[in-house]
């Protein structure tokens, strides 16, 4: 009975993995055919349009390009870990769906610690970046690689000080609980209070992702590719995922941290009643659909910061908005807001 | 029973990785092993049941302090870390902060009684484990405060050096 129970437990887990896994790999490839199409669009171009009709079976062509595509490894490279780094990105980029909650019921594993399990899979994700530009045997890669462990470090300081205010709003660290605490305040979500910290959390998104106007790992008029220079075929498409991933870990916990997740603020609902009838899992998907959006949209609209500009931002402005920020936070808390 | 067989496993993975490190020639080898450890390390804290530090030990260590050592590997080239002769005097100075680290170790293993530790409110909440370091283990992190120190001081001499080489 015990063992049958057991058994059950792990075949449910299995199943919430491949549900997650599916949906999310294929938002990862559909959204590169919408950011080509949306930037084409932005560019007064038209975007993949040969593949299928409107080029909607391009991803499945780039898919299968990069699966037969010849594994090229330099002879400069250090082979092991060359062949290990894009696994590693990869990896945590996927470990850290697991403890996001996608609907109040439904959540791979609901860990105490959520928030902090996602910001550690984020700063070991780097690993692979650092590691894969050094492991390449090429000055470009490893510039690269250098680039984004000194951005990724910077920018994790004032990431996790503007979630330390949104921890200490809802007194835990698991994100069902944040959310709850948002959809019971008087806003229905923490981006009006805590403004200052949506707009640091948001900003150090792009740079955690290594996207435009944050992509100086990959700057391409300096770096070629940056750490990805020398690979290709699958390896090469390794990254990209793990990018796209991220960009969708880091939608997700925007909408969870400071737009309620999939709860409504009860004053919309108050002025247009039918949003009661919309399903949880829908206004979610909506919620993070624009910010996947504004990813790409951003990307098409400012210009790449310089290294020295992105530093002194991370450094002079942001983490001091982020303290003051966790200030004004805790002065509300202690009045009893 | 269980846990001490959980624990066994762990000490032989910990030492048959330290023995790892020891045989590796690449520094970056070596430095992968390290890291290996330290998420070893935070995967003991979440069996003991402190998920919080398992959190902050991959977050700040692996994370953040062994990353910059990484950065700063690769800024060097590699034949400037191997050690070449080894004076007496900078062998004692390197034991400083090592004996003293085991000074205290031996201190907190005879005073510690295994039964208080089940109070395990302290390792969820951050206000319980400030109050358990600062009330019961003050002096262990006065001293482990100041060995921290030694490498800030020891970058100093460093750069100093290197200045006065120039």
């Amino acid at each position: 009975m015990v063992l049958n129970n057991l058994f059950l437990e792990i075949l449910l887990i299995l199943i919430k993995i491949a549900v997650v896994l599916g949906i999310v790999l294929l938002h990862a490839a559909y959204t590169v055919y919408v950011e080509r199409k949306i930037i084409g669009r932005m560019q007064a171009r038209l975007g993949p349009t040969e593949v299928g009709p409107y080029g909607l079976l391009q991803p499945i062509a780039d898919l299968l390009k990069l699966l037969t595509k010849e594994d090229i490894i330099p002879l400069e490279a250090e082979r092991l870990i060359f062949l290990v780094a894009p696994l590693i990105v990869l990896t945590f980029a996927i470990v850290n769906l697991s403890v996001i909650p996608f609907h109040p019921s439904f959540i791979i594993a609901d860990v105490n610690i959520g928030i902090l399990l996602i910001l550690a899979g984020a700063s070991l994700a780097v690993y692979g970046i650092i590691l894969g530009g050094w492991s390449s045997g090429s000055k470009y890669s490893l510039l690269g690689g250098l680039r984004s462990a000194a951005q990724v470090l910077s920018y994790e300081i004032p990431l996790g000080m503007s979630l330390a205010g949104v921890i200490l709003a809802a007194e835990s660290f698991k994100l069902s609980d944040i959310v709850n605490h948002q959809a019971q305040s008087f806003f229905g979500m923490n981006a009006i209070p805590q403004i200052l910290g949506f707009i640091v959390f948001l900003i150090c998104a792009f740079a955690e992702t290594n996207r435009a106007p944050f992509d100086l790992p990959e700057a391409e008029s300096e770096l070629v590719a940056g750490y990805m220079t020398e690979y290709s075929g699958f390896r090469m498409g390794m990254f990209y995922l793990a990018e796209y991933l991220s960009i969708y870990v880091m939608s997700l916990l925007i909408v969870h941290c400071y737009l309620g997740g999939w709860t409504l603020p009860g004053w919309l609902l108050s002025i247009i009643p039918p949003l009661k009838s919309v399903p949880a899992p829908l206004i979610l998907l909506i919620k993070v659909y624009f910010f996947v959006f504004l990813f790409i949209w951003v990307r098409a609209t400012f210009p790449r910061y310089r290294f020295d500009q992105l530093m002194s931002m991370c450094w002079k402005i942001l983490i001091p908005v982020s303290l003051l920020n966790f200030l004004i936070v805790a002065f509300l808390k202690r009045g009893g807001f | 029973m269980e846990r001490s067989l959980f624990m066994s496993i762990f000490l032989l993975t910990f030492i048959t990785l330290f023995l790892l490190l020891l045989r590796q020639k690449k520094v970056v080898y070596q430095f992968l092993v390290y890291l290996g450890m330290m998420v070893l390390l935070g995967i003991v804290y979440l069996f003991l049941g402190s998920e919080f530090l398992m959190a902050f030990q991959i977050i700040v260590y692996a994370g953040a302090i062994l990353v910059m050592f990484l950065f700063f590997l690769y800024l060097y080239p590699e034949e400037e870390f191997k050690i070449q002769d080894m004076r007496n005097s900078t062998l004692i100075k390197t034991l400083i902060p090592t004996s003293l680290f085991v000074i205290i170790l031996i201190l907190i293993l005879f005073t510690f009684d295994v039964r208080e530790y089940e109070a395990s409110a302290s390792v969820y909440s951050v206000k319980e484990l400030a109050k358990l370091i600062y009330n019961q283990y003050p002096l262990a992190i006065f001293l482990l405060a100041f060995i921290l120190t030694y490498p800030m001081i020891a970058i100093y001499l460093l750069m100093k050096g290197s200045e006065s080489d120039d």
